[in-house]
């Protein structure tokens, strides 16, 4: 071996020891909702203006935002409407989400899942805000149209439309957004952003952050509660892999970080009262789950069959799991039993006040997938019939060893 | 000779490239999402009007033990406003909790939580929020008690900060714990805002001596370098502009009248990274805020604070009212000034309100509910180290 054989011998050695080492810095496997990324996902958008049984009013403000200082971002937005509707009968088409029994005569009321997409364009540094009921577009936007820099009267879409002005630029706008309102009212469902450049190839920039505010207004007595959550992002690791519509979530590829193998909730059992002297209030917990794999071309919703261990404050265990297809919003003590004064999340089962909850999903076909959650905890006046809400975010541990795939139309 | 050395230092320099020493890109971890060595609740209130539960949990398969600190950021005249004279307490209280293997625990800030094995479970009877805390706290404290939790000084308006130990009391990284706080508003209306505590993981360098490291590399103060996750460099916070109308409440009918009928205000807390324990001696830390609209409008602010400080946004700077800063929602960056001892921790809470008709907002709000929030942090962390330092006599290293 020759002395250049020996240099390049050892060159290589170092750059293998080098990729070797920092490749596992590419791919961090940590889902977050407390850092930019180029995947948002709000699990929870609710939309319900019927005031049918009460005066009571649902609707969602949803906040998205570039955290990019220098640079505009688009996002290919989706809904993922969840709602149940009747099949056949008198009331065929009704959404009998909630209430299954408005299915009436020889009528079944059928799980649904269906996307509609729209694309947002955001300015450097720019936040937005709109509410599902109504949605955001035209002179409703910040910022409708483009104008020249120097002719501020003179709309434009690219610095060609603003000459012959010497050295006139065309500024950025929202232009290209349109935002519509959810797709029904009743609405029950999810809202998954993803960056995007402008052919809408998806682009590993994590400059996405966004947050959800639950808000039921009621209107006679009048009142109002709201309850505010982050999107949960998914950060892109800068892998190119596969097809540009299928988006590689963990695994072996990851394009983006994997999802979590354990989501951890801290929780009051149910029924619990609010311990806090000169309070009087119960609590109850929903969970949202919303399935990692996704796929919006063929309208294939991921399925999970999940399992959850629960642990009082005295450390004794209990387990219980339940499948999710699409979407769960649900009561914690609806998990095990329609009967809640029976189920391992009540407090008088439980026996403590508290207890941590650790959800994990399997995966099972047609589309095997991780979940993504929060949690809203309703602590209601066992005086006053008056609720009022908070939402938090779930805990999550590890990333799953197969990969979740997002397909987009 | 001379160029093999050349190339064997720079084959070396490509060995550590690989290694993250030298060109690694700094990735701010705290978390507000996974389990922690550090819990920092910023916001802990026990006055008359609110009360905070604190939920911790050991999300590991072991015992583990934390020794907490509590610190009081309450004005020495909570009546009287801030000034020379009327100082924050920023007097400091300690306690240690150990959690058996996946145990979660609670405690409500006011009343505390006393050891006693002998309190009833929830199976036989349901919790008298009026006894939480005391001897015959029954349902309301069932479970292993976490220790003997102290109640806070009246009035109190401060910080929980949980450090993972070990069972002699030395600090440790074995990034076991999660927390959240539930602010309860009394009355017979119970608003509740909730947050995640902010987490910094611990690593295998600690030397579980009282000074811990958060992020930097290695000094006089932090002979093995960081011991736990950095602070971050930047905050970023989405939130209304102060003042502007909640668009789905004004929708309303009951919101008729000339002009909004509803406000969102937004309330910041912070805490600094770096904390002395033994000489409770605070920096002056100053904050430098960015903030941009959704028409793509940039302004600036800046403020000071030592130990603890909870501003409404506009107490900042008025540019960050509705009426000034012209639009509806904002992206604010925050760090900590070039200078400044070392990084910060934050939650925000925005509280939404219904005015009386045709009043506009001023005054007494007919309505209210709050919600807290995790702020977002950038993917870089403090340049240099915050420390935290506990009195020697707290722990006993090896």
């Amino acid at each position: 071996m020759n002395m250049g054989q020996v240099r390049w011998a050892g060159w290589t050695m170092a750059v293998a020891t080098a990729l070797a080492v920092s490749g596992g810095q590419v791919a961090r496997a940590d889902v977050a909702s407390d850092k930019p990324a180029a995947i948002v996902v709000y699990p929870k958008i609710q939309v319900d203006t019927r005031q049918t049984d009460s005066q009571e009013t649902l609707n969602t403000l949803i906040r998205l935002t570039n955290t990019n200082q220098t640079s505009p971002i688009r996002a290919h937005c989706f809904y993922l409407n969840a709602n149940s509707h009747c099949s056949g009968g008198p009331n065929d088409g009704r959404v009998c989400t909630e209430d299954p029994g408005v299915c009436e005569g020889l009528s079944f009321c059928v799980p649904g899942w269906q996307e509609v997409d729209f694309r947002v364009q955001l300015t450097p540094g720019q936040p937005i805000e709109w509410d599902a009921e109504h949605g955001l577009s035209g002179r409703e936007l910040p910022i409708p149209q483009g104008v020249c820099q120097r002719r501020p009267s003179q709309r434009c879409g690219s610095d060609a439309d603003c000459s012959p002005v010497p050295g006139g630029l065309c500024l950025l706008s929202n232009a290209g957004t349109n935002i519509p309102p959810v797709s029904e009212d009743p609405f029950i469902g999810e809202l998954k952003c993803i960056a995007v450049d402008e052919n809408d190839v998806p682009v590993p920039r994590n400059d996405l952050k966004g947050e959800a505010i639950l808000e039921e207004v009621e209107t006679s007595p009048a009142d109002f509660d709201v309850a505010s959550y982050n999107a949960i992002g998914i950060q892109a690791t800068g892998v190119v892999s596969g097809a540009t519509n299928e988006l590689t979530l963990g695994g072996p590829d990851a394009e983006y970080n994997g999802c979590p193998n354990y989501l951890i909730l801290n929780h009051f059992f149910d029924d619990a009262e609010n311990p806090v002297p000169g309070v009087d209030a119960s609590i109850r917990t929903r969970l949202v789950l919303v399935p990692c794999s996704e796929d919006l071309l063929r309208q294939i919703p991921g399925v999970a069959v999940v399992q959850y261990l629960v642990f009082n404050e005295f450390e004794q265990r209990f387990s219980t799991s339940k499948s999710v297809n699409c979407y769960q919003d649900i009561e914690l003590c609806n998990i095990d039993t329609p009967n809640c004064s029976r189920s391992i999340f009540n407090v008088a089962v439980a026996g403590t006040l508290t207890g941590q909850t650790r959800i994990n999903a399997i995966g099972v076909p047609p589309l095997p997938s991780g979940m993504l959650g929060i949690a809203t905890e309703e602590h209601t006046s066992n005086s006053a019939d008056i609720d009022r809400t908070a939402a938090v975010n779930l805990h999550m541990q590890g990333a799953r060893e197969s990969a979740d795939v997002i397909t987009i139309p | 000779m001379r160029r093999q050395r050349g190339l064997v230092g720079l084959m070396g320099l490509a060995a550590l490239v690989g290694l993250g020493v030298v060109a690694k890109p700094a990735v701010a971890k705290v978390t507000t999402e996974q389990s922690a060595s550090i819990l920092i609740f910023p916001k802990v209130v026990a006055d008359s009007n609110r009360d905070t539960i604190i939920q911790i949990t050991n999300t590991s398969n072991n015992m583990r033990h934390a020794h907490c600190f509590y610190v009081n950021g309450a004005l020495t005249i909570p009546e009287l406003p801030p000034g020379p004279n009327n100082p924050p307490l920023w007097t400091e209280t300690d306690f240690d909790i150990w959690l058996t293997k996946q145990q979660p625990t609670h405690w409500v800030v006011s009343t505390g939580r006393l050891d006693n094995p002998l309190d009833e479970t929830c199976r036989k009877t349901s919790c008298d929020p009026e006894s939480t805390g005391g001897d015959e706290a029954d349902c309301c404290d069932a479970g292993f008690d976490p220790g003997h939790i102290p109640p806070v000084a009246p009035d109190f308006m401060g910080e929980l900060k949980c450090i993972e130990v070990d069972a002699s009391g030395a600090p440790v990284g074995g990034n076991a714990f999660k927390g959240e706080a539930t602010l309860v508003e009394r009355g017979a209306v119970t608003d509740v805002s909730k947050y995640n505590a902010i987490g910094l993981k611990g690593n295998d360098l600690n030397n579980m001596d009282g000074t811990l490291c958060l992020g930097g590399g290695v000094s006089a103060e932090c002979p093995t370098g960081a011991e736990y996750d950095a602070c971050p460099l930047t905050w970023i916070l989405d939130h209304p502009a102060y003042g502007a109308a909640d668009q789905i409440v004004d929708a309303q009918p009951f919101c008729e009248g000339p002009g909004p009928c509803s406000a969102v205000t937004t309330n910041l807390t912070v805490v600094p990274c770096t904390e002395n324990f033994e000489t409770q001696n605070p920096q002056l830390v100053t904050l430098q805020f960015s903030i941009t609209n959704e028409f793509e409008q940039t302004f600036s602010a800046s403020t000071s604070f030592r130990c603890w400080a909870s501003y409404e946004l506009t107490d900042i700077n008025p540019i960050f009212s509705a009426s000034n800063v012209g639009g509806n929602i904002l992206q604010t960056r925050m760090r900590s000034a070039a200078g400044t001892p070392g990084g910060v921790a934050a939650v925000i809470e925005d509280t939404h309100i219904q005015c009386p008709p045709g009043g506009g907002c001023v005054g007494q709000p007919t309505l209210l509910s709050r919600s807290a929030q995790n702020a977002h942090t950038t993917f870089e962390d403090q340049p240099g180290a915050d420390i935290i330092t506990i009195p020697a006599e707290q722990i006993t290293g090896p």
